[in-house]
């Protein structure tokens, strides 16, 4: 994809482009506000560039659509349906018949580990399950690419932990393009195939980085550490960046 | 011993009153016509029970109520909806409903006779206007309240404006809805005195006009009791039902 | 002192001829006009709240609430008969009115009473009719609408309908109860023990009204339409049918009683002694002190 953007009144994103491999795994980081956050949002369909444009197999993208799932770091399930009434939506919408649609779900609640609570409401789960229940909704349409805004950003250090385990467990089965945003470096390091550095706003691309590590990834392997440091210090210049103008301004 | 629970307070705080009513009615502190005694109030009640006058008026009022209540929950559910939904609803409905919300139902009376005659129907129409208001503001803030992220959520999983009024924002906004209709019937329930003036020969609100006007306020008071208990015993009925409904709730 | 009176009624016409005459001013009263009240019962209730001393009222509420402790007495007659039943076109006789929309103003009111009677004289009974209860000012329009058969109320609800051709006159309330009571003067009893002068100029000036109205109607008439806002054709037909008379109704009135008891309007236990009640409640004294004059 390709594209740049400006919002309302404010720019958020000058110059943006890069491209992402079938079956990538992309983070985003930049600092806060950035617009890394819109950028995602543009892709789903969520919100319109005012100049540019996004292309996904070739095609323009539009409107959103089950193509470019989404997960939300609210979680956003419907409280008044059930896990598996959950996961079935996407495919209610498409009009998938009954039987069909149970047999999807019920295979998208074991692909995330949440056998057993299926006829649970929203508000009975944890929030890790929640947003495993939230992933399987998105995966049931069967998406060519799964955007994930910030989706641990709400859950306590252990369960983001577990999460990411989860979400890389999900992504080596599925074989998902994914586009992660997150502002944690740690994160995007352990997760990525490539990190895009964005700028701070209105951003543009700073930097890719690749992450050639095997995984399961060690955090504590020199080669992660450096991985790490070297996103952290163009980060930091960022964000220095960004408090020198909001300073002078 | 057992404990003095909260529930014998409330219990006992409704008892000493009537008891401390009785006393003063013993004192002669006010004349009989004023300030009727319970026990007077009792010896009406049980006297208009026998003679089935007032099972004949409460079963009356009851269906007055319910189907100006039903009409106004129709109407005031669907158009509350659009309302939330669409601006254009909106703009065109929003000048003449604030314009007309403000008017009582007691005002209401002279036309309601005019164009729907006495008794029955004039008093579903006073009541509808009372019931009426309540569900669609509660309606409409129930839609209008419907989370973004939520509608977001779906959006990215490929629905239509149709799918999210459907499947997300109607869901959304039961809870509010109910909420209406419960503060809707008890307004409505509210109304009965005045809807039941409009040319009305029966029901709990024409007895205590009725009452009144021979001055039996013993019998005022039991149709007032009337009015209220049934009230309270419409807004748990719902309250149960909303609990019921809601059980996904946080 | 307080003066209560009821809205638009014209049987109450002293009230405005005592004013613009200035009777009130020439025996050096101060009127304090309280109201007007839209019914007889909520004047009654001002009795018993005590915020009234004098009042113009219909005979029923003022036994209703006499019987129930409410302290006044009846001074003397305002007006006797002025009322009327009528009824659509298309109807001529009473038999006609079988299985059709009667409305009353009140159960318990002269003109229950009085349909009962023309009724009865008929062979029938309120099983026959579908009676409704309607406030006066609201009958003549929804006989107009067609949503009433006919009515009986009194003046000027009978006079509007027929002089706007929407209904005529089947019978009147003098034929079917001839020197019937309709509205009194009323005082409260610690008025009157307070102030007993004041009580009797206010008698003086009620039977100096009413004598005018009887001597002078055309002047009357024009005071009429000016406090009722009424047409003079109205006044005019109704006029036909009010007696205006100081001269209380003792005995018609304790027939009326009899009447609201037996149809259980006052409880027996209230009134066990209906002589005794009528003796009480009414105090001619005055009355035969301001004629003698």
């Amino acid at each position: 994809m390709a594209g740049s953007k400006g919002e309302n009144d404010v720019e958020a994103l000058r110059c943006v482009s890069f491209i992402v491999k079938n079956g990538e795994f992309v983070c985003l980081v930049g600092p806060t506000g950035c617009g890394k956050t819109t950028l995602l949002r543009i892709v789903a369909g969520l919100e319109q560039p005012t100049r540019g444009a996004v292309f996904l197999d070739g095609q323009l993208i539009g409107a959103p659509s089950p193509d470019r799932g989404m997960v939300f770091q609210e979680f956003a399930l419907l409280p008044w349906r059930t896990v598996i009434g959950n996961i079935e939506l996407g495919l209610e919408i498409q009009g998938v018949d009954k039987e069909a649609r149970r047999k999807i779900a019920e295979y998208h609640v074991n692909l995330v580990g949440l056998h057993g609570f299926e006829n649970k409401y929203p508000r009975e789960l944890s929030g890790g399950m929640k947003q495993r229940a939230a992933i399987a909704r998105s995966l049931a349409s069967d998406p060519k690419v799964l955007l994930m805004d910030e989706p641990f950003g709400s859950l306590d250090a252990q369960t983001r932990n577990m999460m990411q385990e989860e979400v890389l467990g999900i992504w080596s089965k599925t074989k998902k393009t994914i586009i992660f945003v997150t502002h944690s470096v740690d994160e995007a390091v352990y997760l990525a195939d490539r990190i895009v550095l964005l700028t701070a706003r209105p951003a543009s691309v700073r930097e890719i980085f690749e992450v050639k590590l095997p995984r399961p990834r060690n955090r504590l392997h020199y080669e992660f550490v450096d991985i790490r440091a070297e996103v952290l210090t163009a980060l930091s210049e960022e964000v220095r960046k960004e408090n020198w103008e909001r300073r002078s301004r | 011993m057992r404990a003095v629970t909260y529930r014998h307070l409330r219990i006992l705080s409704i008892l000493l009153a009537v008891v401390v009513w009785q006393i003063i009615g013993w004192l002669g502190a006010f004349p009989r016509h004023l300030l009727p005694w319970p026990t007077s109030v009792v010896s009406s009640l049980v006297n208009l029970s026998i003679s089935g006058e007032l099972a004949s008026h409460i079963l009356t009022s009851l269906l007055r109520v319910a189907v100006g209540f039903f009409v106004a929950a129709a109407s005031a559910v669907p158009l509350g909806i659009a309302i939330g939904w669409s601006k254009v609803v909106e703009s065109l409905a929003e000048p003449i409903l604030e314009i007309i919300r403000p008017i009582p139902p007691i005002a209401w009376i002279p036309i309601a006779m005019l164009w729907f005659g006495l008794g029955f129907k004039p008093a579903v129409f006073l009541i509808f206007i009372g019931a009426f208001f309540p569900i669609l503001i509660n309606t409409v803030a129930g839609v209008r309240g419907t989370s973004k992220v939520l509608v977001e959520a779906v959006r990215t999983l490929g629905a239509s404006d149709r799918d999210i009024l459907v499947k997300v924002v109607t869901p959304s906004s039961i809870p509010s809805i109910v909420a209406g209709l419960r503060i809707g019937v008890g307004v409505g329930w509210m109304c009965l005195v005045a809807a039941e003036m409009a040319g009305a020969s029966s029901g709990l609100g024409y007895m205590v006009i009725y009452y009144s006007g021979i001055l039996e306020t013993s019998s005022v008071m039991v149709g007032m009791l009337a009015i209220g208990a049934i009230g309270y015993a419409m807004s748990y009925a719902i309250a149960r039902v909303e609990r019921r409904l809601l059980r996904w709730r946080e | 002192m307080r003066l209560g009176y009821l809205l638009g009624d014209i049987h109450q016409l002293a009230v405005p001829v005592a004013l613009e005459n200035g009777y009130f001013a020439q025996e050096g009263l101060n009127v304090s006009l309280v109201g007007p009240f839209t019914a007889g019962p909520a004047l009654m209730k001002a009795f018993a709240a005590g915020e009234l001393d004098i009042g113009y009222v219909g005979t029923p509420p003022a036994l209703t609430h006499a019987a129930k402790g409410v302290d006044i007495q009846i001074l003397a007659s305002v007006n006797n008969e002025g009322s009327a039943l009528i009824i659509r076109n298309g109807i001529s006789r009473i038999e006609d009115l079988k299985g059709k929309i009667v409305a009353i103003p009140m159960v318990g009111s002269i003109q229950d009473i009085l349909l009962r009677v023309i009724l009865l004289r008929h062979g029938m009974s309120y099983k026959d009719l579908n009676v409704l209860e309607v406030r006066c000012p609201d009958m003549p329009a929804q006989l107009e609408v067609g949503r009433l058969d006919g009515y009986i109320a009194w003046e000027p609800y009978c006079a509007q309908a027929i002089v706007a051709g929407t209904g005529k006159l089947l019978v009147s309330s003098s034929d079917i109860w001839p020197g019937h009571p309709c509205c009194v003067l009323v005082a409260s009893r610690s008025f009157i023990a307070n102030q007993p002068s004041t009580v009797e100029k206010i008698v003086r000036i009620h039977v100096k009204a009413t004598r005018f109205i009887q001597e002078r109607p055309k002047e009357a008439m024009t005071i009429a339409a000016k406090f009722t806002k009424l047409s003079l054709p109205v006044i005019e037909d109704s006029w036909r049918r009010i007696l205006f008379d100081y001269e209380p109704k003792i005995e018609e009135t304790k027939l009326f009683t009899e009447r609201l008891i037996e149809f259980e309007v006052i409880k027996k236990s209230d009134i066990p002694d209906v002589d005794k009640f009528i003796r009480d409640v009414f105090n001619t004294e005055f009355l035969k002190r301001a004629v003698g004059l």
